[in-house]
């Protein structure tokens, strides 16, 4: 899309599903949409209209997976590094839908990956957006499925950099007023880095 | 070769000085990004509490919508390009290109409003639809009507340059500062009042309809989510609160365009002939500068 700065915010966490030899064979992705958006996907899909702030079984039935078909570039948002090796992620399925009692909408998926080397090497991820329509935030809690003693170390992304480089790429594209419609692709500079040192 | 420079000088100026009024800082835009995000999350607790039958609800709801409004527009916007340049660049009253950026905020709203009710009621377009249509056709209409109004200004500045260049050729000999000369039937000296002349109401109501011809998309969430939850009103009421908001940002970015202009004018003229040299100039230089920011984000909008 190519509306300006974020209009969907976005709290994400990340569960690595490891295999015996601890190489990572999937992840688990959790979404918690902002108010706001929350109340447009419930308008948009017709859902809780006795306003009880919950979801029938159908409803949530009907609904699951809706945020997964992906496309105009946005590719799901999730980069997963063994080390300096970027793994691969395969196409995402809906594991769970909730609507939670703050008003939130909650999505999980999950995504298989293929080709982590394993080894002592840290598995980092990162949730983004490049075209920052929608930020993501990597607040909720994450780790490692089957060993809840491994908690990552989340590393905010560094604001005041992130807005200096924003700054340089609306300066190059002409300034602030033509960022409306021409955002500049920055949303890997406010992305968090979630680090995890006990995969292996 | 001296109007070139001053050409540039102005250009530089005027460039910077949209800029600057367009919040390209780092600690505005963090600003303004923290309080949408804010704004956005008080708006649907307004929303939630109207769908759930609590009237009283409105109150808050038109406060959040009036500060989104602010927030937004202190962020990147179209509005301000084309206002501040305006201001730079034609001989406007304060008063008067305050009332436009109020006219021209409001009218966004009410093309977000009939928008969405067409729409909604008429059409029975769904939200991405209508979010589409503001974005693929709204949009590049709205910054290529702002190159327009960039392209008259350089015109204009550039008519009145060649009427002066003609007219000093014809003036050996002449009285040079004849400015009765308007009065003379057949003058050949601009009149400075002429050329600086006050906008008229039709340059002015182009303005308006440039801002207006391209709503925004927080008024669209909040009007089509309104319509569905069967209390469009108040999305309406929500939607001019926030044009409110967007207001009171264009007009302090109109106050400052005005003041620079005058500032500019007044450092570097010494009569009348100066502003009828320094006026076309100062309108091309600006008007360039229009044309070019929004006739590229016309194309790249496409």
């Amino acid at each position: 899309m190519a509306l300006a700065h974020p209009h969907v915010f976005i709290d994400a966490g990340v569960t690595l599903i490891v295999d015996d030899a601890g190489k990572v064979e999937a992840v688990e992705v959790t979404w918690r949409y902002d108010e706001l958006y929350t109340l447009i996907l419930l308008q948009d899909y017709g859902l809780d209209p006795d306003f009880d702030e919950t979801l029938t079984e159908e409803e949530v039935a009907e609904t699951l997976g809706f945020d997964l078909n992906w496309n105009s570039g946005f590719d799901g948002g999730l980069h997963l590094y063994r080390g300096a090796t970027e793994l691969a992620l395969g196409r995402p399925e809906a594991v769970s839908l909730e609507l939670r009692a703050d008003g939130r909408m909650e999505t999980v998926h999950r995504r298989p990956v293929t080709g982590d080397p394993g080894g002592e090497d840290q598995i980092e991820a990162q949730v983004y957006d490049e075209a920052f329509y929608v930020a993501f935030e990597a607040t909720l809690p994450s780790g490692i499925s089957g060993a809840g003693d491994c908690v990552p170390e989340l590393v905010r992304a560094d604001l005041d950099a992130a807005y200096e480089r924003l700054q340089v790429e609306l300066a190059a594209i002409g300034g602030a007023v033509a960022a409306e419609d021409n955002f500049p692709p920055v949303g890997a500079y406010f992305a968090d880095r979630l680090v995890f040192q006990c995969v292996r | 070769m001296r109007a070139l420079i001053v050409i540039a000088v102005v250009a530089a100026l005027a460039l910077g000085t949209l800029f600057w009024v367009s919040g390209a800082d780092r600690l505005v835009l963090a600003w303004a990004m923290e309080g949408q995000r804010t704004a956005q999350t008080g708006m649907a607790g307004a929303l939630r509490a109207l769908r759930a039958g609590d009237p009283a609800a409105v109150i808050p709801l038109l406060a959040v919508c009036f500060a989104y409004g602010f927030f937004h527009a202190a962020g990147p916007g179209h509005g301000k390009l084309l206002i501040g340049g305006y201001g730079a660049a034609r001989t406007v009253g304060a008063m008067r290109l305050s009332v436009v950026a109020l006219a021209s905020s409001l009218a966004q709203g009410v093309t977000a409003i009939a928008l969405v009710a067409a729409g909604f009621w008429l059409l029975g377009w769904s939200r991405e639809r209508m979010t589409d249509t503001a974005e693929r056709l709204l949009q590049p209409a709205g910054f290529a009507a702002i190159a327009l109004i960039g392209l008259w200004l350089v015109w204009r500045g550039a008519r009145a340059f060649l009427a002066e260049r003609a007219a000093a050729r014809h003036e050996h000999g002449h009285h040079h500062h004849d400015r009765s000369c308007s009065g003379c039937g057949h003058a050949h000296a601009p009149d400075p009042a002429a050329v600086a002349g006050a906008a008229g109401w039709r340059e002015l109501s182009a303005l308006v309809a440039a801002v207006a011809v391209r709503p925004c998309t927080g008024a669209l969430f909040l009007l089509v989510l309104t319509a569905q939850m069967g209390v469009f009103v108040w999305g309406v009421a929500g939607t001019i609160a926030m044009a409110l908001g967007t207001a009171a940002v264009t007009i302090a970015v109109a106050l400052a365009a005005v003041g620079l202009r005058r500032g500019v004018v007044a450092g570097l003229s010494d009569g009348a002939e100066r502003i009828a040299r320094l006026q076309p100039a100062l309108e091309i230089g600006v008007g360039v500068a229009v044309a070019w920011i929004a006739g590229g984000l016309a194309l790249a909008t496409l």
